[in-house]
C-alpha cells in the first residue's frame, strides 16, 4: 500500500458517510453543553455546592457561637474547630480549580497551544492539592507537637503515657507524609492524562 | 449570523463527522459529542474575526473540542458507563461492508490524539502550511510528522491485510 492508496481508502470508506441527522441546530444555539458533557460538569458543580454548603453551615455556626452567643473559648478549643473549617475551605478550593480545569477552553488556539494550556491548568490543580495538603497537615502536626510539649489536657500524665512518644512520632510522620500521598494519588488518578501529555509533548518536538 | 453559521456547518458537516469518527469511533455517544462540537463552534463563532481561513478555524475548534472530550473521559472515566438508554442512541453493529472502514479506524485509533489530528488533515488533502497552522508546529516539522505517521499507518494496515 502506498500514500495514494491510503488517501483513496480514506475517500472510499467515507463515500457513504453516516450522518447524525438528529442534530437540532436550535438546540445547539441555546445549550451550553451536550448532555454527556453537562453531566460531567454538573457533577463537579454539585461537589462545589456541597462543600459551599458545609462551609456556610460552619461559618454560620461559628458566627452564632462566637458573635451571637458571645462564646469565649481557649485557644486549645478553637484550634480543632479551625482545623475543621480549614479542611472544608481547602476541599472547596481544590474542587473549584478542578471545575476550572474542566471548563476552561482554548478552542481558537492551535492544538499544541491548547495542549500546553490544559497541562498548565491540570498542574495548577496538582499544585493546589499538594500545597494545601502540605499546609493543612503540617499545621496539624505542629499543633499536635505543641499540645504534647505544653502538656495540654494532662496528656503526659495519662496511663501508659510512656508509650505515647513513639505513637506521637509515628502520627507526626504520617501527617507529614500525607501531602506526598495526595500527590501520588493525583498522579495515579490522572495517569492516562499525563501519559497522553507526554506522548503529545514528544510529538510536538521539532524534528528534521 | 445564525443562517451563516448553519450554512457553514452544512458545508463542513462531512469533516466534522470524520473528526467524530476518528476520536469516538463506535462510541454510543458519538452524536452527543458531535453536538458538543457544534455548540463549541457556535460559541466561538462570534469571536471568529477572519484572522484565519474558515476551514482552519473549524478544524481548530472541532479538533480541540474532540481532544477535550477525550481528556474529560480520562479525568472522569465514569462517564462512559452512563446508560445508553438515557440517550436513546442505537449501537451500530459491524457489517462486512464496514470492514475496510473498521480496519482503517482501528489503525488510526492506535495513534495519539495529536497524531490523529494531523493524519485526518493530511487525508483530507490539506496543505502542509494549513496543517502546520492548525497544529501549531513548523511546516517542515509537519512534513516529517506526516511521513512518519503515514508509514506507521501503512505498516499497520499492511499487516492487517495479510
Amino acid at each position: 500500500m502506498d500514500n495514494n492508496e491510503l488517501k483513496a481508502m480514506w475517500q472510499d470508506v467515507h463515500s457513504a458517510c453516516h450522518e447524525y441527522d438528529r442534530i437540532n441546530m436550535e438546540e445547539v444555539k441555546v445549550l451550553k453543553h451536550s448532555k454527556i458533557i453537562s453531566k460531567i460538569i454538573s457533577d463537579q458543580k454539585l461537589k462545589i455546592l456541597l462543600y459551599s454548603i458545609f462551609l456556610a453551615i460552619y461559618c454560620g455556626l461559628m458566627a452564632y457561637a462566637f458573635i451571637y452567643l458571645g462564646l469565649r473559648l481557649s485557644v486549645y478549643s478553637i484550634l480543632p474547630l479551625s482545623v475543621a473549617g480549614l479542611f472544608i475551605l481547602i476541599k472547596l478550593t481544590s474542587e473549584i480549580y478542578r471545575y476550572i480545569a474542566l471548563t476552561k477552553t482554548a478552542d481558537n488556539k492551535s492544538i499544541s497551544e491548547s495542549l500546553q494550556f490544559f497541562q498548565v491548568e491540570l498542574n495548577k490543580v496538582k499544585k493546589i492539592d499538594f500545597l494545601s495538603g502540605l499546609f493543612f497537615y503540617s499545621s496539624f502536626a505542629i499543633g499536635t507537637i505543641w499540645v504534647y510539649l505544653k502538656d495540654i489536657g494532662g496528656i503526659k500524665n495519662l496511663p501508659n503515657s510512656a508509650n505515647s512518644l513513639p505513637f506521637l512520632t509515628v502520627l507526626i510522620l504520617m501527617l507529614l507524609f500525607i501531602p506526598w500521598i495526595i500527590k501520588y494519588q493525583h498522579n495515579q488518578r490522572y495517569r492516562k492524562l499525563y501519559e497522553s501529555f507526554s506522548e503529545s509533548s514528544d510529538f510536538f518536538k521539532e524534528e528534521s | 449570523m445564525e443562517k451563516e453559521f448553519v450554512d457553514l456547518i452544512n458545508r463542513y458537516r462531512g469533516i466534522l463527522h470524520k473528526i467524530c469518527n476518528i476520536y469516538f469511533y463506535r462510541s454510543p455517544f458519538i452524536e452527543d459529542y458531535y453536538q458538543e462540537i457544534l455548540i463549541r463552534l457556535w460559541k466561538s463563532y462570534s469571536t471568529f474575526k477572519n484572522q484565519s481561513a474558515v476551514s482552519t478555524w473549524i478544524y481548530r475548534v472541532a479538533l480541540n473540542t474532540a481532544i477535550d472530550i477525550v481528556r474529560m473521559q480520562r479525568i472522569r472515566p465514569k462517564l462512559i458507563e452512563l446508560s445508553k438508554n438515557e440517550y436513546n442512541i442505537p449501537v451500530i453493529e459491524p457489517d462486512l461492508e464496514s470492514d475496510r472502514k473498521d480496519k482503517l479506524y482501528r489503525a488510526i485509533n492506535t495513534m495519539s490524539d495529536a497524531e490523529k489530528a494531523i493524519i485526518i488533515l493530511y487525508l483530507e488533502d490539506y496543505e502542509y502550511k494549513e496543517i502546520a497552522e492548525i497544529m501549531g508546529i513548523s511546516e517542515s516539522n509537519t512534513g516529517v510528522k506526516i511521513n512518519r505517521i503515514k508509514l506507521q499507518l501503512i505498516k499497520i494496515l499492511g499487516y492487517g491485510q495479510q
